[in-house]
Parts: C-alpha cells; structure tokens; sequence
C-alpha cells in the first residue's frame, strides 16, 4: 500500500465516516432518551397543542404521518432492546425497521431544515429541541445501525441498509402523493407545452387535492410536502396561476368555496384588496343586512329600487374589504350610491371609470372608508367597500334605476330584483330581510312578498327574499296597456323632455346566428334544457355553431337551418363532453370571424361561469365589429371575467332572464322573427311633443334614456362624450364609475366633486317628527273613541 | 541566498503602499474589520514558521516579477489587485516557512480574505449570492406548505414578503465561513485540493445556510414582526449550522501528515 506524497496534487481526497469505537455494547440510556423518548414526546406536545402547526407549518398533515413519526421511535426502541439484549428473534425486524426508519427521519430533518435557525434559537428555552428531534432522532438511528452492526458476526448479515430505506422513502412519499403530486401538476399544468398541459389537467381532474389546489388559490400556506420540494422547478404558482388552474380542473370558480382552514396563518390577509377582481372569500365578514325599497311606476314601465346593505365582521377580520358582484335587472342602471359615515349618509363621486378607481385604491392605502361602483358587463356592477371589522361596521347604498320588462299585451311589467352573482363574504338567509316595494299599481307575483292595497290606490309589497328564491323572483306589476307613452323633463331644462313610445312590431330576423356552446363542466346540468331550447331556433336563418372544448369544435358550419339540422345540432349540445374549465375565449374569437358579411349577426354565447382572465382576452376585440352583437347566455348568475373586458369595447347584450333558461332562450329566438315588445326613447322639445295621452312619470326616464345613449356612444368608441354625459347625470356605465369617500379633501385631492344630496333619486323616509306627530294624533283618536 | 524573513520584510517595504491604503480602508470605515482577524492568523502563521529558511531560487523570482509588474503598473492597477499580490506574496513565504508547497491556497486564501475587499464583494457577489439564496429558499418554503412566489429577489406569499436585500446577500458571512474553512484546512493539514474543496464546499454551505436564514425569517415574519436581535440570532444560528457542518467535514477528510511538521 503506497502513501501518496503530502500536498501532492496528485493526493487522493477522502471522506472517511466516523470510526466506530469497539466498545462493549452500550445501556443506551441516551438512544433510549434522545432515539425514543424526544420523537414520542414531540409528537404528544405537537399532537396536543399543535405548536409547530400554530407557529410555522403541519408536520403532521394526515394520521399517516402522526404513524410514521411513532415508527421511528418504536424502532429505536427495537433496536435498543436488541442491542441490550442481543437475540436471532428480532436481528431481521429491528435491522429492517432501522432501516426504513432512517429513512423516514432522513425526510422529516430535511422538512425541518428551513426552520433550523429558528430550533438553534428556540433551544435557549429548551422547546428548540422538538423542531431538532427529527436530526436527532436521525442521528440516534444511525448510531444504532453503527452498533447493531457489531453483532453482525454472531447473528449474521443484518438487512440490507437499502432495503430498508427503500421502503421508508416509499411509505413516506405515498402518504406525501395526494398533496405533493397536486402541486407538481399545478406547475406542470403551467407548462409552455400545450400537451403537457393538458396531461397535467387530467391528471388534477383525476386526483388533485381540493384543499391543496385552494390554498394555492388564496396564497400563503398549505400542507407541507417533501415533493412540494420540487414543484418550483416547474415555475412559480401565484394565486393568479393557481385560480386558473383551478377552473381548469373543477369547472368552478376557486371562491364558491372558504379558504382551506389552515393553522396559525394570517387568514385575514386579503391578497385581492382593492384589486379588480371578487378574489377569495374573507372568513368572518359577513352581510349582516340587506334591504330593498322603492317605487314602480307600471304606466311608464320603470322603478326605481334602493338596496341597503349593513357588512358586518367577527373579531378574525382587521379592517376588511366586500366585494361583489350585483346582477342588475335587464336594462337598468346604477344611478346613486351612498355610505353611512359617522351616522351620516354620504352620496358619491362620479367620474371615469380610471380615475374613481385611483381615488379608491388610494385611500384603502391610507386605511380610510371608501366604496367604489363600477361597471362590469351589461346589467352588472362590481361593488368595493372598505374597512369593515368587528367595531366598525359598514353601510351602503346602491340606487337601482330599472325598466320593466313588459309582457301579456302590455298588461304586466315585470321587475327581477338584484342579486349577488359573486361576493368574498358570507350571505346570511333570507338575503333579503326587507322588502318594501309600492306603485300605484297593483303588485305580485312572489309568493313570500305579502301584497296589499292601502288607502288612495296605493299598492305596498313587503316581506322577505332567500337566496334561493332570488334569482327567480319575479314581481308583475299590473298596468294600463293603453298606456303607450311617456315623458318627463330632460333634467333641469323644462323645455326638452325625454319621451318613451312602446311598441310592438316585428323585427328583421339577423342574417346569421352562431352559436358558442362552453364545454365546461358548469354547463354539463343545462345541457338539455339548452338542447330543448335550440329546437325553438328559427328555420332558414342561416346559423353555425361551435363548441369550446380543449380546442375550437365546429359542431355546425354556417347553413340555413333546417329542421335536420336544428335536431342534429340538439342533440349535439345534449352529448357535448362538459368537462373541467375550458377557456372560450378561442371559441369566441373564431365565431366573429363567422360572421355574416352583410347584415346583423348575432353571437349566442352559452356558458357556464368564467371566473378566470385568460391570456388571450385581448384578441377578443374582433367581436367589436359593425353589424356585430353578442348575446350573453350565462346558464345560471356567476361572475364573468371575459365580458369584464370587452363589454367596453364589443356589442354586448344581456339575455332577457324572467325565469328558466329554455323559457327565456325560446322567447328570444321567437323575437328574432316574430313581434316584440320595442321600448324607444328619445329626447325633443317640449314645444313639439303631444303629451296627450301620454304619462308623465319621475327622471328615472331620463336615466334611462341617458344609460342608453351612453351605451352607444361608448359602443361606437365615442368614450369622452360618453363619460361626460354619464357622469353629468351620475350613472354607473361602461365609462363611469361612482366613488364615495369619507372626507372633502379626500374628493379634493382625487379631482372629484361630490353628488349633492338633491341631483340624486332616493326613497325618503318619512321624517321622525312627522311619524311621532301622526302616532301622537292616532292616540289621542283611540283615546277618543274609547271615551265616546 | 535570501531567508524567509528577509523576503517577508523585502515584500512589506515593497508594498508600502498597499499598506497605507490598506490602514486607511480599515480605520476610516469603508470596510469591514473581521479581515483583520486574518492578517492576525497570517502573522501567527508566520510565528511559527521556520523563518530562516531559504526561499528558492523560483519563488523569489516569481515574487521579484510580481512585484516588478505592479510597480509597472502602478496607478493602473486598483489598489486591490496590488494588495492582493502583495499578501499572496507574503502568504507564499508563510507557506514555505511552514514547510508547505509555496503555492498550497490555504495561506494565499487566508492573505486574500485578509485584504478589506468586502464592499467590492458586496458589489460583485451579493447579486448572484441573493439569487442563489432565494432560488434554494422558495423550495425549501414550498416543502413546508407555502405557496411562495419568487419575485427577483424577493420571496412572497399571502400577506407576507421577504426581500433578500444586500445586507442580506451573506457576502461576509462568506467571507468569515471562508476564514473557517481556511483555518480548518491549515489545521487538518489538508492538501491542496483539499482546501479548494473545503472553499467550494463552505461557498455551498453559505448558500445553504442563508437560504436556511431566509425560510426562517419568511416562517417568522408570518408569525409577527421580527425584531432586529432576533434577525440577528437567526442569522447566527444558520451559520452556526454552516459551520458545524463545514467543521464536521473538515475535520472528517483525511489529514496528511507534514514535511515540516508545523503547523
């Protein structure tokens, strides 16, 4: 044997292990306290108070993982009986188990790894050592396997070290799969290979964890995982990512569901705060109360509702945030908003949709009480108020300028109410727990709004609304048919007014119709109410229909419609695959491109809900082209990020919703070629105007009509004009928004001046005098009977 | 012929310069003083050497040409590279006095780590020393359950964020981890590649262990807002965990016994 010459470069490098001393076999007190004693106490204090849970992460995420720690310790003990008392019975086992033991504890001191700083620490107050306890344990295991192997020589070869860790890595990664491999796939389903992707999807749908793929949804903590290890290989994951992956796989938004309960971490952090989008559920905030009042006129055909909402929230929330999204009534508008500050109502701010947004953003900076209305799609607002916690409830208002949808010869107007289509607070039941609607004419239609008749022809509907009675409500109001017309002055100027004619008259039926059917899964339960529906299209129209699955499907190209063919294409919608989240945006894009060259074309969009911001979005402004309109059909309320976006920019209109989807549907593919009921406003000089006959009502006309020409001239890329008109009559539109903040200077500083009390609609509630004065003579009436 | 210690004396006379720039770095405080703790171990070196010892013939030449070059190159050179050459120098006699190969690193380390060169390092390593950190820390964050999003160099996730700034970057917890290995190597009598892979491997363990530092402070600041002694425990504990580990191995690679016996 040669010695390689000192500090030759040529001498080899070694690490040589520790030499084990030959020693008597030990008592082991020390593996007994350090080996067996440490793990198992560790597990009862974490099992117990949860500490390392509370404080950083969960060691112990499933009982598996509670099993494989109280193995390590139990095969310690193996090996300490073995060791003190050699014997041929347990030489296989306790060499065995040692070795899937190291394995394990090999793992978990890898877990612990990040924390080690924090167990040096901690061990100045003893507790550092339950963090340390895997190293240790580790250590004490190969200690023992150093010392069992000293009995090789009477007992035999021992088993294979590898064996041994093999099994240990296997039994610990397993109980790891569930959580580890959901986010190895949540990365991969990242991936700039589209069949990568696609494999990633399937195999979340197949087996991801729910719990898992939501705490990446609200961002911050989730179960720990060695194979998480490696999932930041495959990029980063943000809340962002996560909810679209999210969709992908379950169909559904991320938010239907609380963020996954998770300990010690800073729940009440809101990652979405101020931000565009509804975002994750805040655990304890809440809407405490919500109240609707308001007025109809039946003759005009309009109302106007005032929606109270009181967000409430538990001692977990500092200083919240509500956001929502409300489903207006079809064709109404936003036209006042309000917050009680200091007990005081405060009316808004109304500007662009950019700057009341940057006056918003800019004082939730600074912790004070703004809330901000924008719109977000035809017949849809996003709603923000901030700060609610447990000492400061929040209060706001929104003033709903609607028109009714009339029916039965003109007969009836129909009135849905608002709703709440995505919210990050709980909705407590009824949702709404007064109601309080009068018109002169008579009102009903909802069986849980008990109608009456008071005095001088006054009508009064009250009572409650669930949440489930909501999206179907539907108040009829009983009107004059004769009633045709209708005017009110155009704002201060006495000498212009807004008239509305009502008509029906048949329309030209569009030139094409393509219809866009989403193939997630949120549309798998309408598939044959949809299928019911389309047989109600009109023949000989041209149409063509694709279907967005995994890539763009021609389910029916551009042909006149045949009865064949209406039943081929219903029959395909019945048995379209409805699976995961499928991005319609493609779908979209290459039905503008079907377009008909001349004459109107109408895009029906049928979808499930799309909660998510697909990349491609932008290319959706080649829907905003001339003779274009898209027809939003959403299968059920929900929110819908795509129209988020080119509502601004395309001809967007919303179904005419009154009750169940095929009902609607069929109704309006009937309007397309038969008579209809037309609504038309217009302005004129009063002078040149017969009001003969004609009714004049409040200035919710006016709104109305203003909500409308707004829309076309934001339609029609005019957006200054527009924003000018929009926010001279204060209305919540494509291009405006409305902004109440808590102090002048805060209006000041934002470049915004704020609504007088008086340019604004409201429901004045009787002054408290006046009531009081009227009790008083009712008593003094009573007392006066009695003494007749 | 030249002894050691004449060379030793002929080399600082001739780097006089390098000695007031040096002086001036250190007493005006634009560097760091822990590089004085290595001129101390380099002197003490040089104690215990035979100092009476010839220097060969090439040695001298080499150090002759050094100097010359940086002579020549004088107001050209920045006064770092001129003390560097200057302490290699000096180091390669310690070397030579301690019966060591005149060109074996560890003393010519120990001269470089000597020189008050911090804030330069700061500005050439702590960018990819940052980026290495916050590159090991996110999977050590996502292995205990945090969705962590790797923003340049910072690391976040919910509502908390922890940004690896330059004071952050473990530049001279480098440097004193690099003192240790040097001195583990110097003890153990390691070789030459040996030392090279105790300087890789204490470079690795920095890493690791501001990396470490890092998930600690991320796990910490969710809990509340960590007070500078904590920080500073923290980082304490991650090196202490560096420099068990850089210790245990160095200690463990096989020791070579010395020509000249010392040190």
């Amino acid at each position: 044997m040669t010695t390689p010459p000192p500090h030759s470069p040529a001498a080899s490098v070694s690490i040589q292990p520790a030499p084990v001393p030959a020693r008597p076999v030990p008592t082991g007190a020390w593996l007994l306290v350090l080996g067996v004693l440490l793990p198992l106490s560790t597990l009862a204090v974490e099992g117990t108070t949860h500490m390392c849970a509370e404080m950083l992460f969960d060691p112990l995420p499933t009982p598996v993982h509670a099993v494989l720690v109280a193995f390590v310790a139990l095969s310690n003990l193996l090996a300490l009986l073995q060791l003190r008392n050699p014997t041929p019975r347990r030489w296989t086992w306790s060499t065995f188990f040692n070795g899937v033991s190291i394995a394990v504890a090999a793992i978990y001191s890898v877990m612990f790894l990040p924390i080690m700083p924090i167990a040096l620490v901690a061990l100045l107050f003893i507790v550092g050592i339950l963090p340390l306890s895997p190293l240790v344990t580790l250590i004490c295991a190969l200690v023992a396997r150093g010392r069992l192997y000293q009995q090789e020589a009477a007992l035999g070869p021992p088993v294979a070290l590898w064996k041994g860790l093999v099994v240990g890595i296997i039994i610990t990664v397993a109980a790891d799969a569930p959580v580890g491999l959901t986010r190895l796939a949540m990365a991969r389903a990242l991936d700039g290979d589209p069949e990568v992707r696609a494999q990633s999807l399937r195999l979340l749908r197949f087996m991801g964890d729910d719990e898992t793929m939501r705490a990446a949804c609200y961002g911050g903590k989730g179960k720990a995982s060695l194979l998480g290890l490696f999932s930041v290989a495959f990029g980063n994951v943000g809340p962002e990512q996560a909810r679209r992956t999210y969709f992908q796989v379950t169909g559904r938004p991320f938010n239907r569901n609380f963020r996954p309960e998770v300990r010690g971490w800073d729940e009440d952090f809101d990652v979405d705060l101020a931000g565009d989008s509804v975002g994750g559920v805040v655990n304890g905030l809440f809407l405490a109360a919500s109240k609707v009042q308001g007025s109809v006129d039946g003759d005009a055909a309009l109302a106007y509702l005032e929606w109270t909402l009181r967000f409430e929230a538990d001692a977990t929330v500092r200083q919240g945030e509500a956001r929502m999204q409300v489903q207006l009534p079809p064709g109404a508008v936003v036209s006042r908003v309000t917050l009680m500050v200091n007990g005081k109502e405060e009316e808004a701010a109304y500007s662009t949709t950019s700057r009341v947004k940057a006056a918003y953003q800019g004082v939730v900076q600074q912790r004070r009480d703004p809330v901000l209305v924008t719109w977000r799609g035809p017949d849809r607002v996003a709603v923000q108020a901030f700060p609610i916690d447990a000492q400061h409830p929040l209060t706001l208002k929104l003033g709903i300028t609607a028109p009714l949808q009339l029916t039965n010869g003109l007969e009836e107007g129909l009135l849905r109410f608002p709703l709440l289509i995505d919210q990050n607070f709980a909705v407590a039941d009824p949702m709404m727990d007064a109601v309080v609607l009068e018109s002169r004419d008579p009102l009903g239609g909802v069986d849980s709004l008990k109608a009456l008749e008071r005095s001088e022809g006054l009508h009064r509907v009250t009572g409650t609304l669930a949440t489930a009675q909501l999206s179907n409500a539907l108040l009829h109001v009983k009107r004059d048919s004769s009633h045709t017309r209708a005017f009110t002055a155009f704002g201060s100027d006495d000498k212009t007014l807004v008239t509305q004619v009502i008509s029906t008259r048949p329309a030209p039926p569009p030139a094409r119709v393509v219809l866009v059917v989403d193939g997630s899964r949120g549309l798998a339960p309408h598939r044959a109410e949809l299928a019911e529906a389309l047989l109600q299209l009109p023949l000989d129209v041209e149409t063509a229909a694709i279907a967005a699955q995994d890539d763009v499907v021609t389910i029916l190209p551009p042909a006149p419609l045949t009865a064949e063919l209406r039943k081929a294409l219903a029959s395909t919608v019945r048995d379209l695959e409805a699976v995961g989240g499928r991005d319609n945006v493609p779908a979209l894009a290459a039905a503008a491109q079907l377009a008909a060259p001349k004459g109107e074309t109408v895009v029906v969009w049928l979808h499930g809900p799309q909660p998510v911001q697909w990349d491609a979005i932008p290319t959706l402004e080649v829907l905003a082209r001339p003779g274009l309109t898209l027809l939003d059909v959403p299968v059920r309320p929900a929110s819908n990020a795509v129209l988020d976006r080119i509502g601004t920019v395309a001809r967007v209109r919303a179904l005419n919703v009154r009750g169940k989807l095929r009902e609607d549907l069929a109704r309006t593919f009937k309007e397309w070629v038969g008579p209809h009921v037309v609504v038309e406003r217009s302005t004129a000089l009063r002078a040149g105007v017969d009001t003969t006959n004609a009714v004049e009502t409040s200035s919710h006309l006016t709104r109305l009509y203003v909500a409308q020409q707004v829309q076309l001239l934001a339609e029609s890329g005019d957006h200054d004009h527009a924003a000018t008109l929009a926010v001279q009559h204060k209305l919540i539109t494509p291009v405006s928004g409305a902004v109440v903040l808590e102090r002048k200077e805060q209006y000041d500083a934002a470049g915004l001046t704020q609504a007088e009390p008086g340019s604004v609609p409201t429901v004045p509630e009787p002054t408290t005098w006046a009531m009081v004065l009227l009790a008083l003579w009712m008593l003094h009436m009573a007392r006066a009977r009695r003494v007749q | 012929m030249i002894r050691i210690w004449q060379a030793m004396l002929l080399q600082a006379v001739a780097s006089w310069n390098v000695w007031s720039w040096y002086i001036s770095r250190i007493s005006n405080g634009s560097d760091e003083t822990w590089h004085l703790a290595a001129v101390v171990a380099l002197a003490a070196l040089g104690l215990r050497g035979e100092v009476r010892r010839a220097v060969p013939a090439t040695q001298l030449c080499a150090l002759a040409a050094a100097n010359v070059l940086v002579a020549l190159l004088q107001g050209v050179l920045p006064p770092s590279v001129c003390g560097l050459v200057c302490v290699v120098g000096l180091a390669s006699l310690v070397s030579r006095s301690l019966g060591m190969p005149w060109w074996h690193p560890a003393p010519a380390l120990l001269g470089a780590l000597a020189l008050p060169v911090s804030a330069s390092m700061h500005f050439f390593v702590g960018h990819p020393l940052k980026l290495a950190t916050v590159h090991l820390a996110q999977p050590m964050l996502a292995m205990t359950g945090a969705s962590v999003v790797l923003e340049g160099a910072a690391l976040s996730s919910g509502g908390t964020a922890v940004l690896v700034d330059a004071p952050c970057a473990g530049v001279d917890t480098l440097g004193v981890t690099l003192l240790l290995a040097v001195g583990t190597s110097l003890l153990r009598r390691h070789t030459a590649r040996q030392t090279w892979m105790m300087v890789l491997l204490s470079v690795g363990c920095v890493v690791f262990a501001n990396a470490m530092r890092v998930s600690s402070l991320f796990w910490m600041e969710t809990i509340t807002s960590v007070p500078p002694t904590l920080h500073e425990l923290l980082g304490l504990a991650a090196f202490l965990a560096a420099a068990v580990a850089l210790v245990f191995t160095g200690t463990r690679l096989h020791a070579t016994p010395r020509a000249g016996g010392a040190p």
